[in-house]
């Protein structure tokens, strides 16, 4: 697993929140917001592993369910801890919003490299 | 003949990419008209509303003290209730200072949050003034947004009162939850009217404060004996009235109005469909309002447009525009240095797949806002990612396009879920790269795949 694929999200998902702590405070969503957000992207969190499954189950059930599933469940508990510690507010400007999106859409487009990459080791004894 | 494909190819993209960064225009009677729509525009790029919410510093009432400290209730002609006199003149706020807090600051920005939300507002702005509790809400200017200040306007507060003597008997603070009834009935020329009740559920507190009122609050049948000794049945009704909003709905005895343990209020009737929608519309904006609570608060509101000179806005956006165009131009560049002259002719494609993106995100009306230009900005990137997987591979053409949806399949389930977001700022973006992505595919069938062909072409007779 690359460290970076986990990494750039995460710093994503925290400079989203970074913005919180800016001078201005410009609200665009609340608590609500903060729901609707956090449930559309567990449907696509779902939806995804269903499809990651079909695609490549033979590459281990485990390992699949692990890297669709479960990381990116965590990246939604900590954007929830988040929003509960910043007080479940968006700030700054509708941009950031679409950073947390991106998070995702930058996780799993790793991961879909990594995964279609030629396994070096199987590539060698073949 | 081949150059004769190459040049068909180039020029149609070229005509594609100045129909959509020029325009195509057909003269009419008296005018030229542009048959590309212009850009449907999200807030930052239209007129707006800001509504101000200050702290009222208004004065509810002046109380006199006497000399020993008692309250004067009445004032008495020609007594001077002044200092001079002995007497002390309290001014009393609407706002109390002990409640002028931050906590209070922000339940009222909450409040109105749960408003904007509930009214189903896509695109606003709030700011709050921590130090003095003022609050900004910018709306985009639209044919509702009369309609939405007036529903932030309103106070969410409901009073149930002695119709006599004012007594607030039963307030919103009770209320568990609103919903809507309706029913129908003919009126007295036989016509069929339908009506929308409030159906205000009240809590523990609140519904055993009902149940003694009923018992109040009715109308009794007494005999009572007439100036020539005969008796006579006389009724009188002990009534409550009902305060929405801060408007009387009117008095009744409270029997009238309690339909299942919870009270119910005739908000509106109609005899049409048209109007019966609008009513509905209004009723279910009072719920929203009180189901958003009441603000701890008292605020003056201030609503003002802020005329967006379109000439200035449209250079605004023209920025937004030119960046995912420099963004596009770059991507070009960096094909001619890896791939020389099949980046350059290749390299056209991203310009035009850009345009063809834009005329689609105008034909079907997309809200056009800052997150979209970012939408736009990821669809280019993942056609620029395609072209240089085709450069680099010798494949087949139509096995790859289906390989990258499917490595795309991820992004794009996010991008179709996302776009039925409530915020327009969240929307816009899944909207624009839900169509970036279906051109990336027919575009790339149409004109990439007729321009890679005649490259094959054209090095299998270079060989």
């Amino acid at each position: 697993m690359k460290k970076s694929r986990i990494i750039i999200p995460s710093i994503m998902i925290i400079l989203y929140f970074f913005l919180a702590f800016l001078p201005q405070e410009m609200q665009i969503g609340g608590k609500d917001v903060i729901i609707d957000i956090f449930l559309k992207m567990l449907i696509a969190i779902i939806a995804i592993t269903i499809y990651f499954i079909v695609r490549f189950h033979k590459k281990g059930l485990g390992t699949v369910l692990i890297n669709t599933l479960v990381i990116p469940v965590c990246f939604e508990i900590v954007f929830l801890l988040l929003a509960i510690f910043t007080g479940n507010v968006i700030y700054g400007y509708s941009i950031s919003v679409i950073l947390y999106i991106l998070a995702f859409i930058v996780y799993y487009t790793m991961y879909m490299y990594e995964i279609n990459k030629p396994d070096k080791k199987q590539s060698k004894k073949n | 003949m081949k150059k004769l494909k190459l040049i068909t190819i180039e020029l149609l993209l070229l005509i594609l990419t100045a129909m959509a960064f020029l325009g195509f225009y057909k003269k009419e009677e008296y005018r030229v008209r542009n048959l590309i729509p212009e850009y449907k525009q999200g807030m930052n790029y239209t007129d707006q509303r800001l509504i101000t919410m200050t702290v009222s510093d208004e004065i509810k009432e002046t109380l006199i003290y006497d000399a020993e400290g008692n309250l004067v209730e009445e004032e008495k002609e020609g007594i001077d209730y002044t200092e001079e006199n002995g007497y002390k003149r309290v001014e009393v706020k609407v706002n109390d200072d002990s409640i002028l807090t931050e906590e209070n600051y922000e339940k009222v920005k909450n409040i109105v949050l749960n408003r904007l939300n509930g009214l189903g507002i896509g695109e606003y702005t709030v700011e709050l003034d921590k130090a003095t509790g003022q609050i900004k809400i910018r709306l985009q200017e639209t044919d509702n947004t009369d309609m939405w200040a007036y529903y932030l306007n309103q106070s969410g507060k409901l009073e149930i009162t002695d119709a006599e003597t004012g007594e607030v008997l039963l307030d919103e603070s009770h209320i568990k939850d609103v919903g809507l009834l309706y029913g129908s009935n003919l009126d007295e020329n036989g016509q069929n009217v339908s009506y929308i009740y409030l159906q205000i559920a009240f809590d523990k507190d609140g519904t055993a404060k009902l149940d003694e009122l009923s018992k109040v609050y009715i109308a009794t049948t007494e005999e009572v004996e007439n100036e020539d000794g005969e008796k006579e049945e006389t009724t009188t009704e002990k009534k409550v009235a009902i305060y929405l909003n801060g408007t009387n709905m009117g008095s009744t005895v409270i029997t009238n109005i309690i339909y299942n343990d919870a009270v119910a209020l005739c908000v509106g009737s109609a005899t049409d469909n048209d109007e019966y929608t609008e009513q509905s519309e209004n009723a279910t904006n009072i719920v929203k309002i009180l189901r958003s609570g009441t603000f701890p608060i008292e605020y003056t509101i201030k609503d003002e447009e802020i005329e967006a000179y379109s000439s200035k806005l449209d250079i605004k956006f023209k920025y937004y525009e030119i960046a995912v165009l420099i963004l596009t131009l770059a991507l070009y560049i960096v094909l001619i240095i890896r791939f020389k002259e099949r980046g350059l002719i290749t390299g056209n494609l991203l310009v035009g797949f850009l345009a063809a993106t834009i005329i689609m995100l105008r034909l079907t009306n997309v809200v056009m806002t800052n997150t979209a230009i970012i939408g736009i900005a990821l669809a280019v990137i993942i056609d620029y990612m395609f072209l240089i997987q085709i450069l680099k591979s010798k494949g087949n053409f139509n096995e790859m396009l289906i390989k990258h949806f499917l490595n795309w399949t991820p992004t794009y389930i996010i991008t179709v879920i996302i776009a039925f977001s409530k915020m327009t700022a969240i929307s816009s973006f899944g909207m624009a790269l839900i169509w970036g992505a279906m051109i990336i595919y027919i575009y790339n069938l149409i004109f990439t795949k007729s321009l890679i062909d005649f490259l094959k072409e054209i090095k299998n007779e270079k060989k």
